[in-house]
Parts: C-alpha cells; structure tokens; sequence
C-alpha cells in the first residue's frame, strides 16, 4: 500500500513515531497507522469520520462507531409528524462510508478508558485510539420533571427529539387524536438542540390538523420568554397561516406530568390538560461524554478548544455537535455539527503530525424550517474565529433571515438534506 | 498529483514555521478546509443547489463577491458571503477550480 518515498515522508511528518507510540497491531506489510476513533455517526461523527478518512489517506485507521443499523435525520423529521414524509424519506444507510476508507462498527461504547486511551464496547472487543472523536448527541434529564421518570411515562410523553422510533410514536399519537383535541409541546429552557425545531414542530402538527381534524389545538408551552429563532417568522404562521389553530405560552418552564389526567405543571404557569402531550425535556451531551470526562459546564455540556474541536479537560479527546458549550450565537444544528467535523478531522489529522491547526477556520449554518408541507423558511449565520477572545463570532452584517416562507425555499431545504446527507454518509 | 499530495504535510509544516507562506498554493490546507465548508450544501453532482466543483477561479470570486455587495440576488447566499474575506473567498475559488470529485 504505502510505497517507500511515502513512509519517508509521513516519518517526517512525525506521524510515525507517533503510531508506533500508541502500541496498536502493526499489519505486516506497512507502517503502522494512527488510530482515530469516532463514536456516533450523526452529523458530526459520520462527517468527522469520512474526512478524517479522506484527508488522512494512509496515515489514519479511521473507526465509527454507531449504535444504530442507519441513520435518521433530525432535520426533516418534523414532516414525517406532519405526514408530508415518511422515515423512510431521513433515513440512510452507513453502509457508502466503507467506500470512503471508514470501518463502522455498529455497536454501542460503553466507556472510555481516557488513561489507556481506548474505547469499550458493548459486544466487541475495546477499541485503541491514538485520537478520539465523540460525537454523542444528547440525553436527557428526564429526572428533573416530576412524573417523567418510569418507562410508561415516557412512553406517553415522547420527547422525538432523536429521530427515529420516537418520531413514529409521536406521530401515531397525533393519528389516533380526537378531531378538537389538544396537542401540546413542551420546550425546554435554552440552550436546546435545534433552537427552531419546536415552533417548526408546531407548525406541521398544525398543517396535519387544519386539513384532517380542523378543530383541533397546537399549544407551544415555551420554557423561554420567547421565540428561540425565527420568531417573526414563526409568529406570522400561527397568526395567519394557522389562526385559531396556534396558541404560544411563554415562560411555561415544565416541572411535572401526571399520566392519569395527562396534565403538564409549570414553575409559574397553569396547568395544561392535552390529549398529545410531547415532552421535550431538558438534556445536555450524551451519556459517553460523561463517561469520558469531558462534561465541563452545568454538568450540561462540553468546552472545547474552538480550533481543534480537543476538550479542554481531556487530552486527546475531540466533542462535536449539539454536546459542546456552544460559541455566541451557534446554534446546535446538524448542519453546524457537520462543520464542527470539517475542523476537527483537519486538526486530529494536523496533531498526529506534529502541525499547528489551521490557525483561520470559519464555519457556516443553514438552517431551514417547513412551514407546511412544502413551503419554508431560512436562517443563515456565518462564525469567524476570533483570535483573541479565542472563541468563534459571528460576522456584523452578515447572516440574516428569510423574508418570507416561500416554495423556493422549501426546494432548498430538500435539496440541502440530500447533499449534506451525501457529504456526511458518502 | 499524488506525489505532491503526499509532499503536502511537510511542504505546509515548513510554511507554517515560516509564517505568512501558508496559503502557498501548493501546501494549502486552509482553503481544503474553508471549501469543506461548502460542501454541506454544494455537493460536486450539482442540482438544485448548483456545484461548485468546476468552475473557474474567476466566476467563482466574481459570483461570491456580487452576493456579498448585493449586486446579485438570493436567499442564503448574500447573507453567507457577507461573512467571508477575501483571502477566504479567493482561495475557495481556486480550491473548487481545480478539486477533485472525491
């Protein structure tokens, strides 16, 4: 594989000494390659893998793991609960990324030996790692809402706020609703993965119900004091659009649910009885995080070195997406996670040879919300890193809004799930 | 290409020492890395999000800088642009001019 001018040169490099550090098996006929490990194929993982993997050609072992057969997108996923797409539309396979030089272990890690430097898995055997990704998503904290904590309440209660089985709940739920019943969203305090994804969750909820069951109510009970992102945009919606349909509650911060009369209690507000009560509780980075260390704010989220994406307690150990304590004003997307796995591949890829990182990275978001079954509308936001303060910044000026939904937009926002898809699975 | 592929991590380390000769053309990670971030949206096949892939250097900076100074219309982009220099802008063009389709 590896002909005898490129083992020169990736000696030079520094990557050699450095595989040959980490004590991993050595293949007969080549040099050894340094491990990087990635557990969780969403936006951020399967991204930082398939770079890493590109960029790294020969140098680097690239390993994801993922705990699922295929992957659901959260983006788009509001539609499949308006009925205007299916799961099987944001569903797509891991298996293109082997192609593209990543091994995917569909297993779910347990622990990370941080000291040794390896990651445990549930049936297989432990992975080494010279540089890891994790880019576990979230959990929740189910425990902080009084009601919430058996498996039969949360049945009751889906959260889909992780695409999948949980989406599929929810939507039977809002079929099998009485036409003029009430179906209630709870959003949590910020930050929150997907700051748009509830109000647009409000808007395909009410979409379904003004064409099947038109007497029927949205209540967005809102843990905030306001509308999280595209708020004019939003609220024209449910003012025009969905009149009638629409009803926002804000400071409506969730403390407990009771099964039995499938009623929501609030620190401040009243009560709220609904026949579809979608609870998304509070949450912070997934469980590996914790198990790894690397949770630093709030016993929430995870702070990071902004130009290599590497934690600032654990060495070695790179977080991405929704889990990180964000910069001002980055949303947690799965676009700006696929971002974050642009930057931290080419920096795990700059540490294992001994290079700086780029010391200039910028990242970008698009974000696209449905206002129906196919018109939507956009924020975009550009981050610059700021050297001094050591953090990303949004640039004055640029950035902005749709100025209305528009059919154009909707085309876009597919669109847009078809490439990002392509550039993260292959 | 290949060799000078493989010629790159060590062409950019001396670049990166000698400081400002980074965005050589030859040793160019950061424009690799800032046209990665396209690549969300701007998938080399093209569609209804155009490529990127196979332009020319020239209309590439000369479509990026009409979004930015408003002079072409659009829904994301002259919002995006705005919030690029143009060292960016410049060496993501001449990434995309001469990329591979992976």
């Amino acid at each position: 594989m590896m002909n005898r001018a490129r083992r020169r040169i990736v000696a030079a490099a520094g990557l050699l000494p450095f595989a040959a550090l980490a004590g991993c098996a050595t293949p007969r006929t080549s040099v050894a390659r340094a491990n990087v490990v990635v557990v969780g194929g969403g936006y951020g993982g399967a991204t930082a893998a398939r770079y890493a993997a590109l960029w790294g050609g020969d140098a680097v072992r690239v390993t994801l793991v993922e705990r699922d057969a295929a992957f659901v997108s959260c983006p788009l996923s509001n539609l499949v609960l308006g009925g205007s797409k299916s799961l099987a539309d944001i569903t797509r396979p891991y298996a293109l990324l082997a192609r593209h030089g990543v091994q995917v272990v569909h297993d779910t890690a347990t622990a990370i030996d941080v000291e040794r430097r390896r990651v445990r898995l549930a049936r297989g055997d432990d992975l080494p790692y010279d540089r890891l990704i994790l880019s576990p998503g979230i959990d929740f904290f189910f425990d902080r809402i009084k009601g919430l904590a058996s498996e039969e309440a949360r049945a009751q209660f889906p959260h889909a706020w992780q695409a999948g089985p949980q989406t599929a709940a929810l939507r039977r739920q809002l079929e099998a609703m009485r036409d003029g019943g009430v179906f209630a969203i709870s959003i949590p305090r910020s930050p929150y993965r997907c700051p748009p994804g509830p109000y647009e969750r409000a808007c395909q909820a009410a979409w379904y119900f003004q064409r099947t069951k038109p007497r029927s109510k949205v209540l967005v009970l809102d843990g905030n004091e306001e509308v999280q992102s595209k708020k004019a945009l939003f609220m024209k919606a449910w003012s025009e659009d969905y009149k009638g349909i629409v009803e926002y509650r804000p400071d409506c911060v969730l403390t407990e649910v009771d099964a039995k009369t499938r009623t929501a209690r609030f620190e401040i507000a009243d009560d709220v009885r609904a026949d579809v009560l979608n609870v998304i509780p509070p949450h912070g980075a997934g469980a590996i995080a914790r198990n790894a260390g690397v949770i630093t704010v709030n016993d929430q989220w995870c702070e990071v070195d902004f130009l290599t994406f590497e934690s600032k307690k654990v060495p070695r150990v790179h977080v991405l997406g929704d889990a990180i304590q964000v910069a001002p004003l980055m949303p947690k997307s799965g676009h700006m996670a696929n971002q974050h796995g642009k930057v931290a591949a080419a920096a795990v890829l700059a540490a294992l040879a001994g290079q700086p990182p780029n010391p200039e990275p910028v990242l970008n978001n698009t974000c696209y919300s449905y206002i129906n079954d196919r018109e939507a509308v956009h924020v975009a936001s550009v981050h610059q890193y700021d050297p001094k303060q050591q953090t990303y910044l949004t640039v004055p000026g640029s950035g902005g809004l749709s100025v209305a939904k528009s059919a154009r937009e909707g085309d876009y926002g597919l669109a847009w799930a078809q490439s990002i898809w392509a550039d993260m699975l292959g | 290409m290949r060799l000078l592929r493989m010629l790159l991590p060590v062409g950019a380390a001396v670049f990166v020492a000698s400081g400002a000769g980074f965005a050589a053309a030859n040793g160019d990670h950061r424009a690799r890395e800032w046209a990665a971030g396209c690549l969300g949206c701007h998938q080399p096949v093209g569609g209804t999000i155009p490529r990127l892939h196979r332009q020319s250097r020239d209309e590439l900076v000369t479509k990026f800088r009409a979004y930015r100074d408003g002079r072409q219309s659009g829904t994301v982009m002259p919002q995006l642009a705005k919030g690029y220099t143009d060292a960016q802008i410049d060496a993501i063009a001449a990434w995309f001019a001469t990329a591979p389709a992976r």
